[in-house]
């Protein structure tokens, strides 16, 4: 398939993903309320963007205690917006940052395509979960709901919620042998499942039967739509004392003051354009490809532009849609140039262009395989992540907010089902990678098993609720010493689980990943990448028998047994009771060079156990003297080690007309 | 005369006071003695002895309570002052007190903090990765063994952190709560291979499923124990010295009391206990007045504290942060907002409008109009420049205030956002009133409960010049300014008239329908922990007041809901009026039909709260007269602004102290007690009780944006 | 103009150009891609962390991890993921 041009394109969320034109289409019978005062009081300013900022919290409150899923409560996997009547954000939530990136766009689709039938009213919502028309994934499931004031569309709430399953081929809805759409969850359009308040029965039917876990998304769909009844409320309650007029007013100003903080540090950066590129594999279970997937950021006057030229043409099961690339990108950028705006991104969005070009990886054409676009999307932000940052070094004011790439660059999903002891189903995806890592800042160190940038507040389950509700036993959950990216301030360390099943023979295991043979926690300015997923199936150990010896191990290299090859992606994979399940993840990106760092900072990190003896010597040049007593310092020896270490470098290297003469240094 | 004392230390004062058996009261306030805090503990003491003509020896004679509120705790954790501590942990899970759940590096961050990731780092270890030990053994989530503990790992363990120099083990085990075999053994083994350590089991302090929380919660108990055990030890060692004749109490964070050797076993309770005091000060005086549902809000110099006393008791929450570390403890719940009289007003470039907070002036420099050399304008001089404070009478007129230097640093503010002086004063109190109303709104309406069921007590120094305009936003109908003596040292009255309480829970999962034998099993173990506590405290078990609640969910759900439990036996009907119950509760916080029964229903957690009363105090009551207040009462009229009415107006001024009960004021009028400001709004009204408390009526208040 | 940790643009028109911030070592002309003026080591990709590990378990392509030093004082300027035949990325390209 050849990247057509964007000429011949049309964005409509058939064939190609939907991308809204300004203005909208809108049909006849939409009737929009657009009237905002022209001055707002100042005071009224302040004390309403607080409390329409409350409003997107406790809508997610809401959310997070009525859901059932340990993906909701355990994980905060889910998020929630308000924009205005015509789909402008005013705010995101604050957790997973693409699910409110891409909610803007099933809300412009609806305000479209269905405005005349089945109509948009009052107490309407409408579901969602199309990844060309604006999902981030089938599983991240959207709910958006228009607050309606004097019969006209004042503005929406909505939230999207990640659904444990959906349907599609593999338990979990993570299809990683998907060939095309059609092996995987149904994608809707926005479709009415809420109608004046009530959840239409026949449309939740259908919906609950596309999955092998109907019961939690029933819940779900109950919190859903709880949400948003609380968000709509308060509202409607502001209107009642202030006037629409002056609350419309009050979302304006918040858009407009964001657009003019970004444009303000959009003028501290030079013109130009950064770049980064980095690498997917495994397509699909067994193929051995790698497709290149490009960040191209341009900044030039007041206006950024993202384009993925030189991504490769889309492929098997790693694409991701072109509302989860550009919302993969709002993660990033919403912390980078927006952090002190609460959230609000649609003024920044006024000044931000997407080109993708069609047919690529992150901008599939229907019916490619999408239901794993998770790991486009953040690969995506974790590439925009590295390229803005090469950009704001360029900036004195904005240096020191770029950091590294970091854990969960891409996410690995261990995704289990089976039968528990008592006859249940089970199924559920180990969510221990949200620990992830912060990857290295120009002026500190990244931070250990510190989150993911596209949840700020990333949380993960504890163990004891795991092995509550699943039939497992961890052998192990621990950081990984070394796992960051080297550099004169050390990417974040990752970490690593491993678990038997427990109280049952057979656990049904559907991974999902790429970012295994190539890393993709890139570091920055000379910083080191980040070590890569991995999962890994010990057969046959001898576990039981070290239990029975009163022993646990807690490396899997330690236990007898045999080792085949895990690939990123695997169907049909089980795993017996003497069989062990290792997951690591993917840690920070270094920043600088590792020969700059602090050889103090170097030694405490050994005594914390973050960096071993070995790597202090071989990548920072530091010498430690690790005999009886506490680790110490050789200074001279670093001093020389060091010296010797900078023209070692020089003697090894070649320009590149040398390398591509064919000189190749390859050892 | 038998007195009943309390004594609260703060970071600034500490605060005593005594009750006399009429009812008497009489206070003092000593200066903190940070490097000794026993010191002003005794000083503050012998100062209210001498009011009473008695020397210190005497007090302590006639004492037949003394109680105590203490930050010792909290200030080891702040000021990473704790002991040196050794962890024993389930081999592989040496870590989790490390990764903190991931979400360490923002815990405790505003939601406006949380989006800058240069601004946020996990916090220093409390246990560094040398002194923590994974030990071979296995418990599962049902409690039975998978691994055997293996005792010579156990002991070698052991003996490597008694060579590092440990003060003290905390022993953590996954799953200990469901079969605690392994962490007492491992106790065992501890006082044999490094006798004298001071050791905590996760099983015994929290035993709650959820090892991240469950290990801090171990681990600072261990952290703080042996400071707070000399602390308690020093006290307690010159209070006999004075033949103190009843018990010593220590305060804890879940509001009740605690004997000495339980504070001692348990230091972890007296963790953030600061607040405690307040809470259960309004609501022993509550309980006088007849009020059971307050919303108890304390506004200092930088913080707004909220805590909420429902149908009688104070709401508690089963964790808390300190230090960004999260942990297990039942604990009254108190939140906090960066909003005081101290909180600067600015101006924000972008916005081209005006912001508060959440920096504050502190109290050094302080507002401008302290004159310490703060130049950004506060709360508290917008305060000044309203009117609503008289610079001549600041703090009873110990102090003055300059009024012309706040003038001006808000007239600056207001030029940049073409406002005079008296409209720029006004804003800065609406934005900061109405962040206060949403603290509260997000602790009431938020959790399903209705503040118009609630009065409103306001406390700390800058409440009451604030309170007629958040409570009125939330529609309260009824402000409580607690006045008389009791005022100035609130959490010290707190501290004398709370009940002793222990709370014990334990996680244990069962569906519903649930086994009635199960559950009478599980309780009559709960009774039976809590009343051997108080049994080793010197109260008889007929003395103890047992209230039993259970969380309940809907399976595969993590967010439970408190209900209610039978007390005494219970029945068949008892136990399946459960269900119903709960589904009642969760609607009402959720929303009709929210509920999905379907999915099943499952007691998670049981819970027992015993308290027992000591000597409560009584506070004398007088006869209400007059109404109209004395001409001693009213000082000259001060030209005030009303934004509500748009204009200036001369306004009646009164003198706390010489209002009497009975005495009723309309608004707009100002009363100064020395401590604090009352501002009466247009169209309430204060009258004084029987108490001497001020209680503000709100009218017909304009409903909020609820 | 700083533009990394040890990369700055100075000089005017023509003489736009890279130069190295700790030893003044030029690195090229600003319109250039100033990793072409690098003295460049290509090695394993598993020599960028102990725990990447071999790629050639999973994918048949050959990948490296490139370092670009200063060919003046050796800093390391930047580090690269690439496919070998890959020209190295032209990943800084100011106005």
């Amino acid at each position: 398939m050849s990247p057509a041009t964007a000429t011949e394109t049309v964005w409509d969320g058939v064939r190609q993903s939907y991308i809204p034109p300004e203005p909208l289409r809108l049909d006849p019978a939409v009737r929009l309320h657009t009237a905002a005062a022209e001055e707002v009081d100042g005071v009224d300013y302040e004390v309403l963007r607080h409390a329409l900022w409350n409003v997107n919290d406790e809508h997610g409150v809401t959310i997070e205690k009525v859901s059932g899923s340990p993906f909701a409560s355990n994980a905060h996997d889910f998020n929630t917006v308000i924009l205005t009547e015509d789909g402008e954000y005013v705010f995101f939530g604050p957790h997973i940052q693409y699910f409110s990136g891409a909610m803007d766009m099933p809300i412009k689709w609806t305000l479209e395509n269905l405005g005349g039938a089945p109509g948009i009213g009052e107490g309407d919502m409408f579901l969602s979960n199309d990844p060309w028309v604006g999902a981030s994934h089938q599983s991240d499931v959207q709910l958006t709901c228009p607050v309606f004031w004097e019969g006209k569309i004042f503005c929406w709430v909505a939230n999207a919620l990640h659904q444990y399953d959906i349907g599609g081929n593999t338990p979990g809805s993570f299809c990683a042998d998907a060939e095309t759409v059609f092996d995987e969850p149904v994608p809707i359009p926005p479709l009415k499942m809420v109608e004046a308040d009530r959840i239409r029965p026949d449309l939740e039917r259908m919906y609950l039967r596309h999955s092998r876990q109907p019961e939690l998304v029933a819940l779900d769909l109950r919190a859903q739509m709880a949400g948003n009844i609380v968000a709509r409320n308060r509202i409607h309650g502001f209107i009642e004392r202030y006037g629409p007029e002056a609350v419309k007013a009050v979302m304006r100003k918040i858009i407009s003051d964001g657009e003019e903080s970004f444009v303000r540090r959009l003028r501290a950066i030079p013109d130009g354009t950064w770049r980064a590129v980095g690498y997917l594999e495994a397509a699909l279970p067994g193929d051995r490809g790698v497709y290149p997937v490009t960040m191209n950021v341009r900044k030039e006057g007041e206006m950024l532009t993202f384009d993925n030229r030189g991504s490769h043409p889309s492929v098997g099961a790693v694409n991701s849609t072109f509302s989860g690339w550009r919302a993969g990108i709002l993660c990033i950028l919403n912390p980078y140039l927006c952090y002190d705006q609460l959230y609000s991104t649609g003024g920044m969005l006024r000044h931000v262009r997407f080109e993708p070009e069609v047919g690529t990886i992150n901008c599939p054409s229907f019916p490619a395989s999408v239901t794993n676009s998770q790991i486009g999307n953040v690969f995506g932000g974790a590439l925009a992540n590295v390229a803005l940052g090469k950009m704001m070094l360029s900036a004195p004011e904005l240096r020191d907010e770029a950091f590294a790439a970091g854990g969960g660059s891409v996410f690995p999903m261990s995704a289990i089902g089976g039968v528990d002891e008592n006859g249940n189903e089970f199924g559920t995806g180990f969510l221990d990678p949200l620990g992830g890592a912060i990857g290295a800042f120009p002026n500190r160190d990244g931070v250990d098993t510190g989150g993911t940038f596209y949840e700020p507040k990333s949380l993960m389950g504890n163990v004891e609720q795991i092995e509550q509700m699943f039939p497992v036993l961890y052998l192990y959950r621990r950081e990984q010493p070394d796992s960051g990216g080297s550099g004169k301030f050390r990417g974040g360390n990752g970490g690593a689980f491993a678990v038997v099943p427990h109280r049952i023979e057979t656990i049904f295991h559907a991974p999902s990943a790429a970012g295994c043979a190539v890393p993709t926690s890139l570091g920055l300015s000379g910083g080191a990448p980040a070590c890569t997923n991995r999962f890994r199936m010990l057969r046959g150990s001898d576990v039981r028998h070290r239990f029975a010896a009163r022993q646990i191990p807690q490396a899997i290299d330690s236990i007898d047994g045999e080792e085949g090859l895990v690939e990123p992606k695997e169907r049909g994979m089980t795993q017996g009771p003497d069989d062990v399940w290792e997951v690591s993840w993917c840690a920070g990106g270094g920043y600088g060079d590792p020969l700059e760092r602090e050889p103090e900072a170097v030694l405490a990190d050994v005594i914390r156990g973050a960096v071993s003896t070995e790597t202090a010597l071989s990548v920072y040049g530091v010498v430690i003297v690790d005999g009886d007593e506490e680790p110490r310092l050789d200074a001279p020896g670093t001093a020389a080690r060091r010296d010797a270490e900078r023209r070692g470098r020089l003697e090894r290297s070649r320009s590149w007309q040398e390398i591509e003469g064919g000189d190749d240094a390859g050892k | 005369m038998p007195y009943i004392c309390g004594v609260d230390i703060g970071g600034t004062f500490t605060d005593c006071v005594l009750i006399d058996q009429q009812g008497g009261v009489t206070i003092a306030k000593t200066p903190s003695t940070p490097s000794d805090f026993s010191d002003g503990f005794f000083e503050s003491l012998t100062q209210a002895a001498k009011s009473r003509g008695l020397s210190l020896g005497e007090l302590m004679q006639d004492t037949v309570t003394l109680s105590h509120g203490t930050t010792v705790a909290t200030n080891a954790v702040v000021e990473h002052r704790g002991s040196k501590v050794g962890l024993l942990t389930t081999a592989g899970h040496g870590d989790a007190i490390l990764i903190m759940r991931a979400f360490g590096r923002v815990a405790g961050l505003t939601p406006a903090e949380l989006l800058r990731f240069s601004a946020a780092d996990k916090p220093e270890p409390i246990v560094p990765r040398s002194l923590i030990r994974e030990v071979p053994e296995r418990i599962d989530s049902v409690g039975e063994v998978v691994v055997e503990l293996n005792e010579e790992e156990a002991v070698r363990a052991i003996g490597e952190l008694r060579d590092a120099g440990v003060d003290g083990i905390a022993v953590s085990l996954l799953w200990s709560f469901r079969n605690p075999v392994h962490e007492q053994r491992l106790r065992e083994l501890i006082e044999e291979h490094a006798p004298g350590l001071f050791i905590t089991c996760s099983n015994e302090l929290v035993p709650l499923l959820g090892e991240y929380e469950r290990t801090v919660a171990t681990v600072l108990n261990n952290y703080v124990g042996p400071i707070t055990s000399s602390y308690i030890d020093d006290i307690e060692r010159r209070a006999a010295e004075g033949s103190l004749a009843g018990p010593f109490l220590l305060m804890q964070c879940n509001g009740g009391l605690a004997a000495a050797e339980t504070a001692r076993r348990s230091a972890l309770l007296l963790l953030q206990s600061g607040p405690s005091g307040g809470i259960v000060g309004s609501q022993f005086l509550g309980g006088l007045m007849g009020y059971d549902n307050i919303i108890a809000t304390d506004m200092g110099g930088t913080t707004f504290d909220v805590g909420l006393v429902h149908d009688g008791l104070p709401a508690r929450t089963s964790t808390t942060i300190v230090d960004q570390y999260e942990f297990f403890v039942p604990t009254i719940d108190v939140k906090s907002i960066g909003a005081g009289g101290g909180s600067i007003a600015w101006y924000d470039e972008v916005r081209e409008g005006l912001r508060v907070g959440p920096r504050s002036a502190g109290a050094q420099p302080g507002p401008v109009c302290y004159g310490r050399g703060g130049t950004e304008p506060t709360v508290t001089d917008a305060d000044v420049v309203l009117g609503y404070v008289d610079p001549d009478y600041f703090l009873g007129g110990r102090a003055t205030l300059d009024r012309d230097a706040a003038w001006r640093a808000v007239e600056g503010l207001g030029k940049r956002l073409g406002l005079d002086p008296l409209e720029t004063a006004a804003g800065i109190n609406r934005i900061v009133d109405h962040n206060m109303a949403d603290l509260i709104r997000r602790e009431t309406i938020e959790k399903g409960l209705d503040p118009r069921d609630f009065v409103v007590f306001t406390y700390g120094g800058a409440g009451a010049g604030h309170s007629g305009v958040y409570a009125a936003e939330l529609g309260v109908s009824t402000v409580v300014v607690p006045l008389a003596d009791t005022a100035s040292v609130w959490s010290a009255l707190g501290v004398a008239s709370s009940d002793v309480i222990h709370i014990h829970q334990r996680d244990d999962i069962l569906p519903a329908p649930f086994d009635r034998e199960r559950l009478r099993a599980s309780r009559d173990a709960l009774a039976e922990q809590t009343l051997a506590e108080f049994e080793t405290e010197g109260f008889a078990r007929e003395h103890v007041h047992l209230r039993w609640t259970a969380d309940i969910r809907h399976r595969l759900q993590v967010h439970v809901v408190e209900v209610p439990f039978p007390e005494g036996e219970f029945t068949e009907v008892d136990v399946e009026a459960l269900v119903p119950e709960f589904t009642r509760r969760y609607e009402d916080l959720y929303g009709k039909g929210t509920a999905f029964t379907a999915a099943g229903v499952e007691l998670v957690t049981l819970r027992c709260t015993g308290s027992a009363t000591v000597r409560k105090p009584t506070l004398s009551r007088a006869a209400e007269s007059g109404g109209e207040p004395s001409e001693r009462a009213r000082v000259a009229p001060r030209t005030i602004y009303w934004p509500e009415l748009g204009k200036e107006l001369e306004t009646p001024i009164f003198r706390a102290e010489h209002l009497v009960p009975g005495d009723v004021v309309e608004g707009p009028a100002v009363i100064e007690p020395t401590v604090t400001t009352i501002v009466v709004r247009p169209g309430q009204t204060a009258r004084v009780d029987e108490l001497g408390n001020i209680v503000v009526s709100l009218g017909d208040v304009k409903r909020g944006d609820r | 103009m700083q533009v990394s940790d040890a990369l700055e643009l100075t000089g005017e028109g023509v003489d736009r150009g890279y130069r190295c911030l700790r030893c003044e070592q030029s690195l090229g002309a600003a319109t250039e891609n100033y990793k072409l003026s690098a003295a460049i080591e290509q090695v394993e990709l598993s020599e960028g962390n102990r725990y990447i590990g071999d790629p050639g378990r999973y994918v048949d392509e050959r990948m490296v991890l490139r370092r670009f030093y200063c060919p003046g004082c050796g800093t390391l300027l930047d580090t690269e993921v690439a496919r070998q035949d890959d020209p190295p990325l032209h990943d800084i390209e100011i106005a």
